[in-house]
């Protein structure tokens, strides 16, 4: 009986580590945090933007908007600042828009987006960038830099 | 062996020479490329190369530019080596090689590209020789023949194709439409076409046309497709006065219907294909047309931004009506082929490890039931009525892309 007391209970540890990796690796962690926001280079005229073009901007299929060339900036994919974005501003996850970025890359359709190392080089790329978008997850304040919304009714 | 060594290594000098090139990011001209190497390890018959002992003849390296001269004006070119056991032999080919002028670009995009496209069938046809962007190591035969020799026409058709995009609440519409200019079809092409590796002469494309009506919904979460190609095919045996073969021409029109639902853990994907064959010619024996055909229904689980595991089942005919293959076995008479030659089933379990978004590492195991998708290349003994019907294939995969 002694065994089997021990038995159970080397059972209900591995229960406990199965129920604590589960936690760790599967369920999502609660953001509490704003949604990022878009910001375009000032040479982008408009302030808003409905969703589908914004994908369509992120998943590199629209090469330009008003005329001028698109350059897509974005963090790592690994960044909690590019999963946010990909999840609650786009709504869709981090590997379909990986996946979309390969499909154009190599079948030469489309480019690639600028993976950049940091939120405050995202800011001063698409500063620099006429017809660079990207996003940030703090409030901005930058003079060649505006913050675009989207457009409500999505 | 030689030749083949020679363009795996001028394939490298390209990449490594490449490599450090001062291209700024975001700039007008952008870089990439991948590498990948497979070994393979099975029983009963080969895959790509001698796998019953072990074969490490699945290398897959390219290299592709694009260049934007304006925001509607791009040229994008990519060189392949492509190394699978004794089908393809590793000399670097221009896998496309195009001019893309987008003539409308907002909620509706147009545009044409002129020049050696990658023709779009199914969901992975585009990419099929770029590992990271394959559900596994290995695609679905069925869908993604290699054996068949329309392979020239899947990697890529010289010729014009248009696209359209269409960007609405209601999700997103795209529709690709390619038109191939007659070619003549490469001599591994020729030798799995024509089923021997010894016709002389030369198999033409006299024409091919490509449609593919894509939808996808809430950014990709569902995405449904409809594929329908079709391509004409010549034999002329040259001025032997008694070939192998006779002349013949063969028409293949496939359809092809995919569906894949997409969650953060879990996608499930299908798709399946109706290919009709009409042989006419060839000497006396052929004539009646046939259709193939085949489905894969596959299972893909994320357990977090590294790992995931795939689970796949595989069916496939080469003609609808003679399922089991005795009829098609007994046509080669006196030397029959097995019946396996004439389907294959299979299960592929697999999981795959990205440490980095560059690397990717996979391990699949495939249990398999016939021959008719296994390279003839590989398995002389086909043509003598040999191979196994039942048979286990195990592979291991490292690819780098940037």
């Amino acid at each position: 009986m002694k065994g089997n007391g021990f038995v159970f209970r080397g059972l209900k540890a591995v229960a406990r580590m199965c129920l604590l990796s589960w936690i760790l690796l599967i369920v999502p962690s609660a953001n509490a945090d704003p949604p990022p926001m878009v910001i375009a280079h000032e040479s982008l005229q408009d302030d808003v933007i409905t969703l589908p073009m914004l994908r369509a901007i992120f998943s590199m299929r629209l090469h330009s908007l008003q005329g001028e060339r698109l350059t897509v900036f974005v963090l790592d994919t690994r960044h909690p600042d590019h999963e946010a974005f990909s999840k609650e501003v786009l709504g869709v996850f981090p590997y379909q828009l990986q996946n979309a970025w390969n499909r154009v890359i190599y079948s030469g359709t489309g480019r690639g987006p600028v993976i950049v190392e940091s939120p405050q080089e995202m800011l001063r790329r698409v500063g620099q960038t006429p017809g660079g978008i990207g996003y940030v997850g703090a409030p901005v304040d930058h003079p060649d830099v505006r913050v675009i919304s989207m457009e409500a009714g999505r | 062996m030689k030749r083949r060594g020679q363009g795996v290594c001028l394939s490298l000098a390209v990449l490594g020479s490449l490599w450090g090139a001062p291209v700024q990011a975001g700039g007008p001209l952008e870089l990439h490329g991948f590498a990948s190497q497979g070994y393979l390890y099975s029983n009963g018959n080969d895959y790509y190369g001698p796998s019953r002992d072990g074969s490490f003849e699945l290398t897959e390296l390219g290299i592709n530019a694009r260049y934007a001269v304006t925001p509607s004006l791009s040229l994008a070119a990519q060189v392949v080596s492509r190394r699978a056991g004794e089908l393809y032999d590793g000399d670097p080919r221009l896998d496309y090689g195009f001019v893309d002028y987008r003539f409308l670009d907002g909620p509706l995009i147009g545009g044409v590209r002129l020049g050696r496209a990658k023709i779009p069938i199914g969901f992975y046809n585009e990419t099929r020789d770029v590992a990271t962007t394959r559900p596994g190591i290995l695609l679905p035969q069925t869908v993604y023949v290699e054996g068949l020799g329309v392979r020239d026409f899947y990697i890529g058709a010289d010729g014009l194709h248009t696209y359209w995009q269409w960007f609405t609440d209601r999700g997103l519409f795209q529709f690709d439409l390619g038109v191939a200019v007659p070619a003549t079809l490469q001599e591994e092409t020729q030798a799995a076409f024509l089923r021997t590796q010894d016709a002389p002469g030369d198999l033409k494309l006299t024409s091919g046309q490509n449609a593919r009506l894509l939808y996808e919904r809430d950014g990709g979460a569902l995405r449904l497709g409809a594929t329908y190609s079709r391509v004409r095919t010549e034999y002329r045996p040259g001025d032997l006065t008694s070939p192998p073969l006779a002349a013949g021409e063969t028409s293949v029109d496939a359809l092809v219907l995919s569906a894949e639902w997409n969650r953060e853990r879990l996608s499930l994907t299908t798709e399946g294909v109706i290919r009709r064959l009409h042989p006419k010619g060839y000497g006396p024996l052929t004539g009646d047309a046939y259709t193939e055909a085949g489905y894969y229904l596959q299972g893909t689980y994320r357990f977090n931004h590294q790992w995931e595991g795939v689970v796949r089942h595989e069916q496939h005919w080469n003609d609808t009506r003679d399922r089991s293959g005795t009829r098609q076995s007994r046509e080669f008479e006196p030397l029959p082929r097995a019946p396996h030659r004439f389907y294959q089933h299979q299960w592929t379990v697999g999981a795959g490890w990205r440490p980095t978004p560059q690397w990717l590492l996979r391990a699949e195991w495939h249990h398999i039931e016939g021959t008719a998708l296994t390279p003839l290349a590989d398995n002389p003994q086909f043509d003598q009525g040999g191979g196994q019907v039942r048979w286990d294939l195990f592979a291991l995969q490292a690819s780098y892309t940037f």
